[in-house]
């Protein structure tokens, strides 16, 4: 994750390890978004947005004694943080994948999408292969998602 | 939470368009026994549901719902696509297109918007899922009126047809889904209605 840091270059998005998964521009939402102010804009070539770029909320993610992949043993990651670690990679995606829509040629942000979505895909896998199945589309020997508790019954997963 | 994938269960690729038969097959859209009710009528009533096989079986024939929703708005798309105003008036859809214009609308075959009465969720797990039970026969005997009314197009017809074979497989599961409540509710009512009773009798429920 260590890539990520430093890069709250107003193309909205800022990975942070020390805090949780929250907005911090607290001027979203601006009604007046395209007309956002400029000041701060100068990001140089990094998200390819330049003067009318709309203002958008930075997120910053909470990743909690979870190091780098390398030196971080899977058993040391508890499934909550798991969890909350699959959770914010997919929120992010979603994030990404609305603003990709509208700006199909920010490399900045393909370049986070293809980050995120890998590291995604490798950690649900992790994940199901731990605690169960995520989505039907999992293979498995034994059936596995009917096992509560459902997101809605206080899981939390 | 859901994600999307960008396919079709099962494909729509209607050549001919027919704003007569979407007049009609906008009804499993957004009409009484159609898809967007019968998914938010299970996804609603899962969170009250008894035993780890019924909510599994809600969620996913819910899930499952949304994609047939999908394929419905895609075979009244298609079958409206291109169509001129005034074909679409003298198909009976006059009135649809001043207020809705080429969107998917969900209403009922003879015009109803779509309301939150379709759904169903009464707070009883049994009533729910008999409920159910009736409304995917509901279903499949609209895709079979439906499928009458479409005999001309294969195009249509097929979709149609798994459409309804879908709602005999979902009758299926709502009826293993209920058999197992009842067992379940069986052991439990015994021990809460003894319970109970013996608290009233007591007044110290009062």
């Amino acid at each position: 994750m260590l890539d990520n840091e430093n890069r709250n270059c107003n193309c909205g998005y800022m990975m942070n390890n020390n805090s949780n998964m929250t907005v911090e521009n607290l001027d979203f939402p601006n009604t007046d978004a395209l007309s956002a102010n400029t000041s701060g804009m100068s990001c140089g070539n990094c998200c390819g947005m330049q003067g009318m770029a709309p203002k958008l909320p930075v997120y910053s993610y909470k990743f909690t004694n979870i190091g780098p992949e390398e030196t971080c043993l899977e058993k040391e990651i508890t499934r909550e943080e798991m969890i909350e670690k699959i959770r914010c990679l997919s929120f992010a995606i979603v994030e990404l994948a609305e603003y990709l829509d509208t700006h199909v040629d920010d490399e900045k942000a393909i370049c986070l999408h293809k980050e995120y979505a890998k590291e995604l895909r490798d950690l649900k896998d992790k994940y199901q292969k731990i605690y169960g199945p995520l989505t039907i589309n999992f293979p498995c020997n034994k059936w596995r998602w009917i096992e509560e508790p459902w997101p809605w019954e206080r899981g939390n997963f | 939470m859901w994600t999307y994938n960008k396919v079709l269960q099962y494909p729509v690729n209607i050549k001919c368009p027919n704003p007569k038969l979407a007049k009609f097959i906008i009804s499993q859209y957004g009409g009484p026994d159609g898809e967007l009710a019968a998914s938010l009528r299970y996804l609603s009533q899962r969170f009250g549901m008894p035993d780890q096989n019924s909510k599994a079986v809600l969620n996913d024939i819910g899930t499952e719902e949304l994609a047939h929703l999908e394929m419905v708005g895609s075979i009244v798309h298609q079958l409206t696509d291109g169509v001129c105003p005034e074909e679409l008036e003298k198909a009976g859809l006059g009135a649809y297109y001043t207020d809705h214009g080429v969107d998917v609308y969900p209403q009922s075959a003879a015009g109803h918007p779509f309301t939150a009465a379709y759904i169903a969720a009464k707070g009883d797990p049994i009533a729910n899922l008999q409920e159910d039970l009736a409304a995917e026969q509901k279903a499949r005997a609209t895709y079979e009126k439906l499928i009458d009314l479409c005999k001309d197009d294969p195009d249509v017809l097929d979709p149609l047809r798994f459409l309804r074979q879908r709602e005999i497989v979902h009758f299926q599961r709502f009826g293993e889904a209920l058999r197992g409540v009842q067992d379940k509710l069986a052991e439990k009512k015994f021990y809460v209605a003894n319970c109970s009773k013996k608290i009233c009798n007591d007044n110290e429920c009062m």
